[in-house]
């Protein structure tokens, strides 16, 4: 695991790093880049993503599972674009 | 050797909610389909395997997410028929308002293949921790927000209604990543048939990754018009009013006890409103 998922992976599941004095810390001994541990240290997610090369624009929309019948319907009218959008729309 | 497939959910916040059986599921996997909600959190689950493979790629901005979908499915089916053990990983809960895990796995069973999901920690589980509002006080309906618009839904007023992905709302297309002023008009002016312009609402974010900050700003209802709205932003709308008491079913209720001798001895119920 790279050093600043493991810090953000603790930072999420540890209690005692949650505090400004235990980030630091915790910053100094996993031994971030200091660059990369100031952006942590200052919740700035933007810089973060963008040293780190991520995707920034990640897309999470969905849409809800669509129950039996509108999926027959969806079968039926497979050739149309429209139509089938607007079945899963109607789930 | 023939192929599976389990969908199992992150939760929300990077390393505090998955489970352990999910990660052992994907410690486990042969191959692991990721859909996750920033590329920081998709950076983190590409570390948990070899074979960590991205749905981003499917998305496009003017192409109608119901393909993208049941290409997404399709390529997690391809390697389920290839006999492989498949873990598809969604953030929050995989099963809420999530159509590919529920598609897959359907698919995955018409097929014969062994399939299931794992429950995740979901954006709407954060929401009632963040906002401090417990569902089974007054009620809480949950609607996709531009679902709420294409249909006739219920408002109840006396309990929560909660709209998802508001930053989408109105779009028809399924093309869009967001919808403007002018469709969100619409929205509000929906729901000022039952609220007043000036109930207060509430945007929501839940955290996704520990230095994020959780989003919960109170504007009036007339103000969702112009507020800034992101794909993940959740309209949380409190009662305006309480909850009134259905005197006909309470009298049919007083009726029944009364008619039951037997009931004499059980301990008084009283409608705590």
């Amino acid at each position: 695991m790279s050093k600043v998922i493991q810090v953000l992976a603790q930072m999420g599941s540890d209690v005692s790093c949650q505090s400004e004095d235990a980030t630091n810390s915790l910053l100094v001994t996993i031994e971030l880049e200091s660059e990369i541990a100031e952006f942590i240290f200052n919740k700035d997610v933007t810089s973060l993503e963008r040293q780190l090369d991520v995707c920034p624009d990640i897309v999470c929309a969905v849409f809800p599972a669509e129950d039996d019948e509108e999926e027959k319907d969806d079968e039926k009218d497979d050739d149309s674009t429209e139509e089938t959008s607007n079945c899963v729309i109607g789930f | 050797m023939s192929g599976s497939l389990v969908c199992v959910g992150t939760g929300m916040l990077l390393g505090g909610h998955i489970s352990p059986i999910s990660t052992s599921y994907i410690a486990q996997a042969d191959v692991v389909f990721s859909l996750m909600s920033t590329g920081i959190s998709e950076r983190w689950v590409e570390e948990m395997h070899d074979d960590v493979r991205s749905l981003q790629s499917y998305y496009q901005e003017g192409k109608n997410r119901n393909i993208t979908y049941n290409e997404m499915v399709e390529a997690i089916l391809l390697e389920v028929r290839a006999g492989r053990k498949v873990v598809a990983v969604f953030y929050g809960h995989p099963g809420v308002f999530a159509c590919v895990s529920h598609r897959a796995i359907k698919q995955a069973e018409l097929e014969k293949f062994p399939a299931h999901m794992e429950a995740g920690i979901s954006a709407e589980d954060c929401l009632y921790a963040d906002l401090s509002i417990d569902p089974g006080k007054s009620g809480c309906i949950n609607y996709e927000a531009s679902q709420f618009m294409f249909y006739q839904r219920s408002i109840d007023p006396a309990a929560h209604l909660i709209l998802w992905q508001v930053g989408l709302a109105g779009d028809k297309s399924l093309e869009k990543f967001s919808t403007g002023s002018a469709y969100r008009q619409i929205l509000v002016d929906l729901l000022l048939e039952t609220y007043p312009a000036d109930h207060q609402v509430i945007l929501y974010q839940a955290k996704v990754l520990p230095i994020d900050i959780m989003r919960a700003e109170h504007i009036t209802l007339a103000d969702l018009v112009d507020a800034e709205l992101f794909m993940h932003t959740t309209l949380v709308i409190p009662p305006s009013e309480k909850m009134r008491p259905n005197q006909a079913v309470l009298d049919k209720l007083a009726r029944l006890d009364q008619q039951k001798p037997q009931n004499k001895h059980r301990p008084k119920l009283t409608l705590v409103l």
